[in-house]
């Protein structure tokens, strides 16, 4: 018995006191993660936390969600009927029920914001040459502008973090111009940085294209902040200067060969196999892989396409309106699809109609359409399909069947080079310079490529001075950006800072009367029998948007985002 | 005095596999393999020391003392491959990928515990015991301690010489009250400490791994409390022949581990705080009885009551509310938890019914009906949570039959029927109306009409949320014995069972008490994204006793 008692003890002994007696028991030992004291200290440190904001910048456009504000502009709407009320409302200048679009834009651009701002905090800590820690900060500093921008364009007055402190919910709306200045500041701080005009090694460049933020991109958005700075709402004439003064130091710069950018044709920039040609000064890259769903995935590939024909997420349709007025040639040719391939998933057909077309040729009454959504096509994000429905390369050919996959990683262009030849002109056109010529040049260059040979818009630009110089530059931009809901300066911001709005509001709110097609058009269809024929059109195609606008003009409110209302929950700060 | 030390191991190892082939994928979408452990080893050791003694036989007295470690760690590893070069391989060798990528996890959790109590009864009619525990737990940093003490009396009134005459009909009393302190401690280990969150980029094929601070360090949290007070009272009638037991219970929860977020515009991060009061309130009532006790029938039954009121008593300044967030982009901020409504609230629109126009219309703050309610419309719809339930179970014997009916119910509790909603509404890409009867539903004004393009659906609306309630024979089984005396080899058990005989409910949905997708079970539970159907089961059995 008292043995048995004797070897019980030890027993426990042994098995309480080996396991419970050392004093670190109870601490956490969180193997294999890493905490801020020991960040920031190497290269290497430094390069992941790049990563991490890249990361970052790579899931804030990896599906269509921070997009959705862009429905306001006149050249994107959404599908009706389906989930997209918050595209909707955005389109129809309505407060959301759905606040998805407006809450994930605030948070993944305050997510940067917070990742840059702790970057350009501790870069200088880190044990590396100067200019690794340059082109860390410069980065930094452009995101957090690039960030800030996107917010003051789509909300107005917003928060200004600069420091990641908790302020306890407390912070004040920073103004308008106040963001604005802190914007300059940071983009100024980065030019002085000295980035690199060509990146060289992985992942800074991807496909021989500049991943990482160059010293173009830094200049092409001074010009571009400084132009929406004369505009609406700040209205400061005196920024025009500043603005053709960044733009030409791109212009020189591609001119005498140090930034190695161009204005390629229209069947080049939306082709997957010239994905990293050197008209885009900026982009995103992605994973490449047709399937996923991860923040690294792109999921915009089928977002340009409507879901009653191919598979696609009908996220953002093209606008009737906006394609009547938009200038024929290469460009909308490589915009928009000339004529719509309606054979459908499988099996393959060349079958391709106008969008216009009626099965009984006679005006649209709503069940009688051809084409999917009875509107045109934007194709930017598209790609067409081979028979056996895998994509190919190649300009977009309207006779080819589309791709139905959601995910591969065609380059989000934030910044091309023919919108920073826009900038240029339109910027001395408003007075910002007396370089007449240089911008009469540069639109010129634009023109070129966008319309066809001899057409009268191209030798129009020698004549053009002044104000007519600068509004045909803003709508040349509006053009060259049209549908691209991914770029950093969409249509819905040039209309914004052009004070446009609330002509786009009016005239959806309106009869919307316009005539798009006009009788006599040349129309591609087919017969009952699938046969591909043409019919002269008989009447004027007169069709308004199926989304009614009834909200009322209510000026900022109308113009600006809501403020997530779960922020404003928190921050009674928030509010209009 | 004994002392009892009982010791476990808990060795935990789980491998995966996957693989895709393209023809899965589809054309010119790639394929990939993986392999995935995990492995997870827990020890733990229970120490009892226990020490009774009587004296005078009146006094007697138990007194126990434990001492408790637990300790977990996990590791896990990941390898997987993609753009596979042959497909034949399946998933047993990664290298023949173009990409390979390679991961691993750890986490680790320890546990203390000290106990010591007191357990002390006169004569067997007065009964005390006193507890106190200590635990400590790895979770957290600086107040890795919480003490818990409890005390309960009990009188057991039918011991008493006043009683004696009182025996035969109540053959046991007692009453019993008692309150005490237990903690929670249930937060993902390192949820503390602010470590680097770490992100993954893909460029090309390339993986990139970066880090970033979206932590923020909580060193002073602490166990969660929760006091509960309760009283009740036994008796048993007829010598054991019924049963009843009520008990009341009043439970506050404090300190409640409570995840909050920054604003957006600082981050977002989520942190733990001790934030916040819940409180449980409620009565328990078991019955049990032998009702018919003859010679050849028998019915025995026992039913158990319980009613329930649960209600946020206070949340902090910083989170006022807690939203759901969006479920498959198909409803969203569908609950709240917030202070003078219970977990698992629903929260949305009130449905105003179709207009003459065939759309759907909603009440907005002030009453007005609008195609297009905005989110200071919203309101509560009603709560997941049941008033009240009830377990009843009944055994009937006659000779050698016997007959077990097992019924279950609750009241009081509403169900938001997502799965209605995107049945029909054109929701999602395929925008399909997916309900046989929606042309009836529509006619009769219940349902907007599907060619309006603009109609604005809602899902988390009180269209949707309906009445739960519901009262279910589970199961129902009726046995024949046939003794070895008849069969001669053994001792037979025929039985016939069916389980979910039938459900007296309104709920339209599949299953009136079902559980959610959603990492958040109790503020999210109620809803009803579908549910795998309860099945009716037929079972015949034979049991031989040889």
């Amino acid at each position: 018995m008292k043995k048995k008692y004797i070897i019980g003890c030890l027993i426990a002994a042994a098995s309480t006191f080996g396991l419970a007696s050392c004093s670190d028991f109870l601490d956490e030992d969180p193997k294999g993660t890493i905490t801020e004291e020991t960040f920031y200290k190497s290269q290497n440190d430094l390069d992941m936390a790049m990563y991490a904001i890249y990361s970052l910048v790579q899931s804030y456009q990896c599906n269509s969600n921070p997009m959705i504000v862009d429905c306001q502009g006149s050249d994107v709407t959404s599908t009706t009927g389906s989930n997209k009320a918050a595209y909707l409302a955005a389109d129809a200048f309505e407060e959301p029920s759905d606040t998805k679009g407006i809450e994930q834009l605030w948070s993944a651009m305050y997510k940067i914001i917070k990742a840059s701002n702790s970057l350009i905090m501790n870069a200088d800590n880190a044990a590396t040459s100067e200019t690794e820690i340059n082109i860390a900060k410069g980065n930094a500093y452009f995101w957090r502008a690039y960030c800030y921008f996107n917010l003051v364009r789509y909300y107005g007055p917003v928060v200004l973090n600069l420091t990641n402190e908790n302020d306890y919910n407390q912070s004040p709306l920073s103004s308008v111009a106040d963001v604005y200045a802190q914007i300059i500041s940071d983009l100024e701080a980065a030019d002085k940085c000295n980035l690199p005009a060509k990146y060289t090694t992985e992942p800074r460049a991807v496909g021989g294209a500049n991943n990482y933020v160059s010293a173009q991109a830094v200049k092409a958005a001074l010009a571009a902040v400084y132009l929406h700075k004369g505009g609406w709402p700040l209205n400061d004439t005196s920024a025009y200067a500043q603005a053709a003064a960044y733009a030409k130091q791109v212009i020189d710069g591609v001119n005498n060969g140090t930034y190695d950018q161009a204005v390629v044709d229209w069947g080049t920039v939306y082709d997957y196999g010239q994905n990293y040609n050197n008209g885009c000064i900026l982009g995103i890259d992605y994973y490449t892989r047709a399937g996923g769903w991860a923040s690294y995935d792109s999921q915009l590939t089928c977002c340009h396409q409507s879901g009653k024909l191919w598979a696609g997420w009908g996220d953002f349709l093209a606008e009737r309106y906006f394609w009547s007025n938009y200038p024929d040639g290469p460009r909308k040719r490589g915009v928009y699809s000339e004529t719509i391939n309606v054979g459908g998933v499988y099996p393959p057909s060349t079958n391709s109609v106008s969008w216009w077309a009626t099965t009984d040729e006679k005006a649209y009454d709503g069940t009688n359409q051809i084409a999917p959504d009875y509107r045109p096509m934007f194709v930017g994000y598209s790609l067409n399909a081979d028979d056996y429905g895998a994509y190919i390369t190649g300009a977009w050919d309207c006779s080819k069947p589309v791709w139905t996959g959601m995910c591969l990683d065609k380059r989000h262009q934030l910044i091309r080079y023919s919108e920073v030849l826009c900038w240029y002109a339109e910027a001395v056109g408003r007075g910002g310079s007396s370089d007449i010529s240089g911008a009469q040049s540069a639109l010129r260059q634009v023109r070129e490529v966008a319309y066809d040979a001899g057409d009268a818009k191209i030798a129009e630009c020698s004549n053009l001075t002044g104000t007519a110089l600068a509004e045909a530059a803003a709508y040349e931009h509006m053009y060259e950006v049209a549908g691209n809901t991914l770029g950093m300066v969409t249509v819905r911001s040039d209309e914004l800072r052009l004070n446009l709005l609330e002509s786009v509001w009016s005239y959806r709110h309106g009869s919307q009367s316009s005539v798009l097609v006009p009788k006599g058009t040349l129309t591609y269809s087919i017969d009952a029998n699938n046969n591909p024929y043409t019919y002269t059109l008989s009447y004027d195609v007169v069709v308004p948007e199926e989304m009614s606008v009834s909200s009322s003009w209510n000026g900022d409110k109308s113009i600006y985002m809501q403020y997530p209302p779960t922020e404003y929950a928190k921050n009674p700060n928030l509010v209009r | 005095m004994t002392f009892t030390t009982s010791n476990g191991i808990d060795y935990y190892n789980y491998s995966g596999y996957s693989f895709t082939p393209e023809s899965y994928n589809g054309v010119g979408k790639g394929n990939g393999a993986s392999n995935s452990n995990t492995r997870r080893m827990l020890l733990q050791t229970v120490n009892n020391l226990t020490y009774i003694n009587t004296w005078n036989d009146v006094h007697n007295l138990t007194a126990t003392a434990v001492w408790e470690a637990t300790k977990s760690k996990t590791q896990g590893l990941t390898g997987s491959a993609t753009n596979l070069l042959t497909e034949s391989v399946t998933w047993y060798n990664l290298s023949v990928g173009s990409t390979t990528t390679a991961s691993n996890s750890y986490t680790d959790w320890g546990l203390l515990s000290a106990v010591g109590r007191v357990m002390y009864n006169y004569d067997n009619r007065y009964l005390v015991t006193a507890t106190f525990r200590a635990d400590g737990s790895s979770r957290f940093q600086n107040k890795k301690w919480g003490y818990f003490p409890s005390v309960a009396l009990a009188w057991t009134i039918s011991n008493e010489k006043f009683f004696e005459n009182l025996k035969p009909t109540i053959s046991n009393l007692k009453l019993r009250t008692s309150y005490g302190v237990v903690g929670n401690q249930d937060i993902t280990p390192y949820s503390t400490m602010a470590t680097l969150s770490q992100t993954t980029a893909y460029y090309g094929t390339t993986p990139y791994t970066g880090f970033w601070n979206n932590a923020i360090s909580t060193p002073d949290l602490k166990w969660e409390k929760t006091n509960q007070f309760d009283v009740g009272v036994d008796a048993q009638f007829l010598n054991g022949r019924f049963d009843v037991s009520i008990d009341y219970f009043y439970k506050t929860t404090s300190d409640a581990l409570l995840l909050t977020s920054n604003a957006a515009y600082l981050g977002g991060a989520s942190y733990y705080i001790n934030a916040g009061k819940v409180r449980n309130t409620g009565i328990d009532i078991a019955l049990s009885g032998n009702i018919i006790q003859g010679t050849d029938w028998n019915w025995n039954t026992s039913l158990n009551i319980g009613y329930l009121k649960n209600k946020v008593v206070k949340m902090t300044a910083d989170t006022p509310a807690l939203y759901a967030g969006s479920l498959q982009s198909i409803i969203s901020d569908y609950t709240i938890v917030t202070e003078g409504e219970a977990i698992g609230t629903f929260y949305g629109f009130e449905w105003a019914g179709i207009d003459s126009e065939g759309y759907d219309t909603y009440y907005d703050a002030d009453g007005n009906i609008t195609r297009n309610p905005v989110f200071a419309d919203r309101k509560v719809l009603g709560k997941a949570t049941p008033d009240w339930t009830l377990g009843w179970n009944n055994t009937v014997t006659y000779k050698n039959w016997s007959l077990n009916a097992f019924f279950t119910g609750a009241f009081g509790m509403q169900r938001l029927n997502a799965l209605r909603f995107a049945m029909y509404n054109k929701v999602g890409n395929s925008r399909q109306i997916m309900a046989a009867d929606y042309v009836s539903c529509w006619k009769a004004g219940e349902m907007a009409d599907p060619t309006l393009a603009d109609n604005n659906a809602l899902g988390e609306c009180s269209k949707y949320v309906e009445n739960a309630d519901y009262f279910r024979l589970d199961n129902l089984s009726l046995a024949y014995d046939l003794k070895k005396s008849i069969t001669k080899f053994a001792d037979v058990r025929l039985s016939v069972s069916v389980q979910n005989l039938f459900t007296i409910t309104s709920y339209k949905g599949s299953n009136p008490a079902g559980f959610p997708f959603s990492d958040h079970g109790d503020r999210d539970n109620g809803v009803d994204t579908g549910t795998f159907p309860t099945v009716r089961t037929w079972t015949i059995g034979a049991r031989f006793n040889f």
